[in-house]
């Protein structure tokens, strides 16, 4: 009789204990999900057939965002039909077009040892930059390439009143294939769910070995699953990554024809600069750091940063720009660097002047889009908490606090971070 | 530099390169007990995770999928869709196991050439040390073809060539010791073929750090800002980048005249010239990056020995010393 009752207690204990686990975004088997099923989902590359589209933002993505795609085939016309409502595949509906500005093959700079008997399936890249676009609007947009048409897509613009909003943020989708397609998935899914998310910062390392088409024409398929079931596409905002080196700049380019560091203005006076840490970080680039920084800092509500190489790493070593840029993150109150490289999940203390500090800068990062992961050494006096996972930041922006969160790929969250508003900080400093 | 005799200078060699070897391997070690591993941990690690989720299976598969090459093997995707959770342990679970090896592995290296180091004369041609340099060398070669391998990089694929005057450190004391095996009267022309590997390394080193220069490499760029910040002198990146070239210019003549025509003074340079980029590591980053400048030793030790092997008359211009030359027959 005790036994039993020592039993059903420990039942109810261990249901009680479960339910009050950690959180959930969603119940679903996407961390399962069978390759089976997902590689049927992407498009074949086949002669002129647009597939393995992508929407970029940076600059100011309520009126701008460029598109582009690839064909196995050159083609000569390469056209975008986009609407702000919806026609389907009817593309003389449509009531604007607008022509690829570029179009090539993609630029696998050296002829790696990868690429051999692949050449002559090195694709072609077509990019349209649209402008003055409506923000906070749906455009519906086809893609045609020598009257192959692809089928009816669309993205948000961001929207420019003081709507909350969120966005994701991860990196090093280089490995773990199977992993960052469902990750991907994951990510789609969080978009259907919640349809505020706007976009995907992307900290890079898309690929292995930056220079060759062998991995990046499956890391482009395999983006397509960032594509929502109702045909919504998400945005990625690019960084590049130590394994897209600069001196490799070719195939990065061609893949989302973006600069080496950029700012992006998203609603609710948020200021996305990114960085490249592939580059010199001392030079031109902390010159034009601080000049964007003098210029959005004072009047920016939230000011996040994102770049590859982590300078308050959960595993590797610091690198050499690391006192310049976090001074400079410092300087105006930076809420958040987003990082990627380490591999593992990384939320450090907040931080100034290399010490803690509560108006200081919290590094999250350092990438989980499907790679495997490392050990965190967290002993580092600047660690908040590390682990391990193929992971994604979803930041809740709203006027008063910044909500971040860790969701792993079966959907929990592993952890949740409120941050509050430093606007008041920037303001004095300015 | 006065005239050494030979034997003399030999043994002074020796104690450099030895110093040298265990600075690099000091250096070299830090990565492993402190940071995420040896690039060659890195290696293994990534190709076993990498195997374990099925990468390449599934790359190909999706390949020959999306470009029409064949069909879906809808059963053989199931089976590598399986959650991948043990798998990844089981990968973690070696990972560390290799990295504990490899930690016992160094420590026990840097022990031994310790007590040799301490030890000085006593222990200098024991024929066990021959394993212990065999060891060290072919660790730090495999350390730069896996740096090679894994890229993310500047210059990766150049990194054995990058990298040759860290292993040849050893490979030279191999070759000392070697000399106990060969007849007095080689002992001279052996002499002059380990003089002939040193100039060979130092070139390989500084012709690829050179061309990197010349390629104004982000990093050189960022300890070249760093290290004038540090005396308070702010140099533009439009004047580093040409100063880049000149070094770039400069690294790649003496690549070429420390095996054309080495002299004391150019080879003391290349030492100076060595010590000073090693230095600039812990001058731009801080002194936290010692390690950066230790696992350079072999940047300034190896011309430096090669000078004072030049002091005692041994060695010279690649085409007098070169098996089969005129000198040697």
């Amino acid at each position: 009789m005790t036994h039993k009752f020592n039993f059903l207690l420990f039942v109810i204990l261990a249901s009680w204990g479960y339910g009050e686990g950690l959180p959930k975004l969603a119940n679903d088997n996407l961390d399962k999900a069978s390759m089976a099923e997902v590689l049927p989902m992407l498009t074949k590359m086949v002669g002129t057939t647009p597939a393995q589209w992508r929407v970029v933002w940076h600059g100011d993505p309520a009126t701008q965002a460029g598109i582009a795609w690839s064909t196995a085939q050159p083609g000569k016309v390469h056209k975008l039909y986009y609407d702000t409502e919806a026609h389907g595949l009817e593309v003389s509906k449509y009531k604007h077009t607008a022509m690829a500005h570029r179009s090539g093959k993609y630029r696998n700079d050296e002829k790696s040892k990868e690429d051999e008997g692949i050449l002559d399936q090195v694709a072609h890249c077509h990019h349209v930059k649209l402008e003055g676009l409506e923000p906070g609007t749906d455009y519906h947009f086809v893609i045609e390439s020598d009257g192959e048409f692809s089928k009816p897509l669309y993205f948000r613009t961001a929207p420019a009143g003081d709507e909350p909003f969120s966005i994701l943020n991860g990196g090093d989708s280089r490995s773990g294939l199977v992993n960052r397609c469902r990750i991907n998935l994951r990510m789609a899914k969080m978009v259907e769910d919640n349809p505020k998310i706007l976009a995907l910062a992307h900290a890079g390392d898309y690929v292995n070995k930056g220079n060759t088409w062998h991995d990046w024409r499956l890391w482009l398929s395999h983006n397509e699953l960032l594509t929502c079931k109702d045909g919504r596409v998400i945005p990625i905002i690019p960084t590049r990554g130590n394994h897209e080196r600069a001196e490799q700049s070719g195939m990065y380019d061609d893949v989302f024809d973006v600069p080496e560091w950029h700012h992006t203005k998203l609603p609710l006076g948020l200021d996305l600069i990114t960085l490249s840490s592939n580059n010199p970080g001392r030079g031109g680039q902390l010159d034009w750091l601080k000049a964007t920084n003098d210029k959005v800092g004072p009047v920016s509500h939230w000011l996040l940063t994102m770049y590859h190489a982590p300078i308050y790493p959960g595993v590797k070593d610091t690198p050499a720009c690391k006192d310049d840029w976090a001074k400079e993150f410092d300087r105006y109150y930076t809420d958040i660097a987003f990082e990627g490289d380490g591999h593992c999940i990384k939320k450090s203390k907040f931080i100034r002047a290399d010490k803690e500090d509560k108006d200081g800068v919290v590094y999250l990062g350092e990438g989980g889009l499907g790679v495997g992961q490392r050990e965190p050494k967290e002993d580092r006096w600047w660690i908040g908490r590390a682990g391990r996972g193929t992971f994604v930041f979803l930041l809740d922006v709203t006027k008063e606090t910044l909500r971040c969160r860790t969701v792993l790929l079966d959907g929990t969250v592993w952890d949740d971070l409120t941050i509050p508003n430093k606007a008041h900080l920037r303001k004095k400093k300015g | 530099m006065d005239k050494l005799p030979e034997d003399n200078a030999v043994d002074r060699v020796r104690r450099w390169l030895l110093v040298g070897l265990f600075a690099t391997l000091a250096g070299a070690s830090v990565h492993t007990f402190l940071f995420d591993g040896s690039q060659l941990h890195k290696f293994i690690t990534s190709k076993d995770v990498r195997n374990r989720v099925y990468d390449e299976e599934f790359g190909r598969m999706s390949a020959d999928y999306l470009f029409g090459v064949g069909e879906l093997d809808t059963k053989r995707l199931q089976e590598i869709s399986k959650p991948p959770g043990q798998a990844a342990e089981e990968s973690f679970a070696l990972l560390k196991k290799i990295l504990r090896f490899e930690g016992r592995f160094l420590a026990s290296l840097l022990a031994v050439l310790g007590l040799v180091l301490v030890l000085g004369p006593k222990a200098k041609d024991h024929p066990a040390l021959v394993a212990l340099y065999l060891a060290a060398g072919l660790y730090l070669l495999l350390q730069a073809m896996a740096a090679k391998l894994n890229g993310g990089k500047g210059f990766a694929e150049l990194m054995v060539g990058a990298h040759a005057t860290r292993y040849a450190l050893a490979f030279l004391l191999m070759g000392f010791i070697g000399q106990r095996f060969v007849g007095e009267q080689w002992k001279t022309r052996s002499n002059e073929c380990l003089f002939l590997l040193a100039a060979l390394a130092c070139s390989a080193t500084f012709a690829i750090h050179g061309w990197e220069a010349w390629n104004h490499k982000a990093s050189f760029l960022d300890l070249v800002i760093g290290s004038a910040n540090r005396i308070h002198l702010h140099l533009g990146e439009g004047f580093v980048q040409k100063l880049l070239s000149c070094i770039g210019i400069m690294d790649i003549a003496m690549a070429c005249l420390v095996l054309l025509y080495p002299n004391r003074e150019l080879l003391l340079w290349m030492a100076i010239w060595g010590l000073v980029t090693a230095l600039s590591r812990p001058l731009s980053i801080g002194l936290g990056a010692w390690y950066e400048t230790a696992v350079r030793s072999g940047n300034f030790v190896l011309p430096y020995c090669m000078a004072l092997l030049l002091a005692a008359g041994i060695g010279g211009p690649i085409w007098k010393i070169f098996p089969g030359s005129n000198k040697s027959q």
